[in-house]
């Protein structure tokens, strides 16, 4: 199973692809929805889907579901628990 | 007309009251818990969005919900008040993989002309449904769509509307559907495609129906920004370089496009040509957020959320995305 840093590295890098934002201007404390990464809905469902199969790259039981993603205030620390919860 | 002056009072006042109590002072790091207002109470408990519509694709749901003064062109005389308002309830995830998501819906569109021949009052409930059977494209396309049964008090007719569209989502930057950035990483550009058919039937004894071939395009672009400030610093204790904003990014202007053109394949139930649609719209968000704000939006041409009435207008309210 990956560690909690290899998490952070990679799910940082998927929300940086999604936002066409820097990776190093993506703070933990930023809301995936709001600015400056402002995801709407069909951007999250997309991110949805590539993070599910990279949670079941290593686990293939487990998944994440698109209304977790899209929780209200959902920052960039709380997607990666989630994720790393997920192992 | 009252109770609409009511409904725009109380929520204008509302929203005002949210958006000041739930302001982070900006100049500080963000680093800050805040506040859970009503509204954010409402979508994560209750799971309930509000937008202007839901009306089958993800377009509109960067539309805040709005309650608008109106000028007629066509009658100058007339000026009147509109509600424009949807609740999502919480999404349904049928697939995970591919993803199909389905989530029931309620609008209400409403104005308050004295013209009965333009008059509206819609009230519809329904599901959509969003559809990505690819994710690793690089377009990938995607499918948006529902059914509705829509009920039109003004003209007392019900109607049961499936559609289904086809549009495009890529994360590279200039292509639809991607948070396109300026060179100070500020999103300025998104911009949907969508082409897909509508049909509508009427659920009296008549059972006519009409089927469109439609295309759309919504874009929002916003010009006047101002990019986050962020400073790093090895914190002394950990030794760790730590990364902080000391400005928030701000965005005062959006500009919206929402234009449509529907060819006709068979009309039996409005009685109508092709029909095109055109609503161009100017949002100004005085404190940087895109949460409140005052909005300018002319529309033009057969009016979808109201059986294609034909419409000529102006309006200024109050833009409000809960």
């Amino acid at each position: 199973m990956p560690s909690k840093q290899r998490v952070s590295i990679d799910v940082r890098a998927l929300i940086a692809e999604y936002a066409n934002q820097p990776v190093i201007n993506i703070l933990a404390t930023d809301i995936l929805s709001d600015p400056p990464l402002s995801m709407n809905n069909t951007t999250l469902n997309f991110l949805t889907s590539r993070l599910r199969e990279y949670i079941k790259s290593y686990r293939y039981s487990a998944t994440i579901r698109a209304s977790e993603v899209k929780r209200t205030n959902l920052t960039v620390k709380d997607l990666i628990d989630l994720v790393h919860g997920k192992f | 007309m009252k109770n609409i002056r009511h409904i725009l009072l109380f929520f204008g006042l509302f929203n005002g009251v949210l958006t000041y109590s739930q302001s982070p002072n900006n100049d500080k790091v963000i680093a800050k818990k805040k506040k859970v207002g009503f509204y954010e109470w409402l979508e994560k408990k209750a799971m309930i969005s509000v937008r202007k519509t839901f009306d089958g694709s993800s377009k509109d749901e960067g539309k805040p919900a709005s309650f608008f003064w109106n000028k007629d062109f066509k009658n100058s005389d007339e000026e009147f008040v509109t509600v424009d308002f949807g609740i999502k309830i919480k999404e349904l995830q049928v697939f995970s993989e591919p993803l199909l998501l389905l989530y029931p819906k309620f609008e209400w569109h409403k104005d308050g002309r004295e013209d009965a021949s333009k008059k509206k009052n819609d009230i519809s409930g329904g599901v959509n449904i969003d559809f990505l059977p690819f994710t690793k494209l690089k377009m990938n396309p995607w499918f948006t769509g529902g059914a509705d049964v829509q009920r039109d008090i003004v003209k007392e007719l019900t109607t049961f509307k499936p559609k289904l569209f086809l549009s495009l989502f890529s994360t590279a930057q200039g292509l639809p559907g991607s948070n396109t950035t300026n060179c100070k990483h500020v999103f300025v550009l998104r911009y949907y495609p969508y082409t897909g058919i509508e049909h509508y039937k009427a659920t009296d004894l008549t059972k006519v129906n009409a089927t469109y071939w439609a295309n759309r395009l919504f874009l929002e672009y916003w010009p006047i920004t101002s990019p986050r400030q962020l400073k790093t610093y090895t914190d002394p204790v950990s030794n760790n370089d730590t990364t902080i904003a000391l400005k928030d990014e701000k965005r005062y202007l959006q500009f919206t496009i929402d234009v449509s053109h529907r060819t006709k394949i068979e009309d039996k139930l409005f009685g109508r040509g092709n029909l095109y649609w055109l609503a161009l719209g100017l949002n100004i968000y005085p404190d940087g957020k895109d949460k409140f704000g005052f909005g300018i939006e002319y529309t033009k041409g057969d009016d979808p959320a109201s059986n294609f009435v034909e419409t000529d207008k102006i309006s200024l309210g109050i833009k409000v995305k809960l």
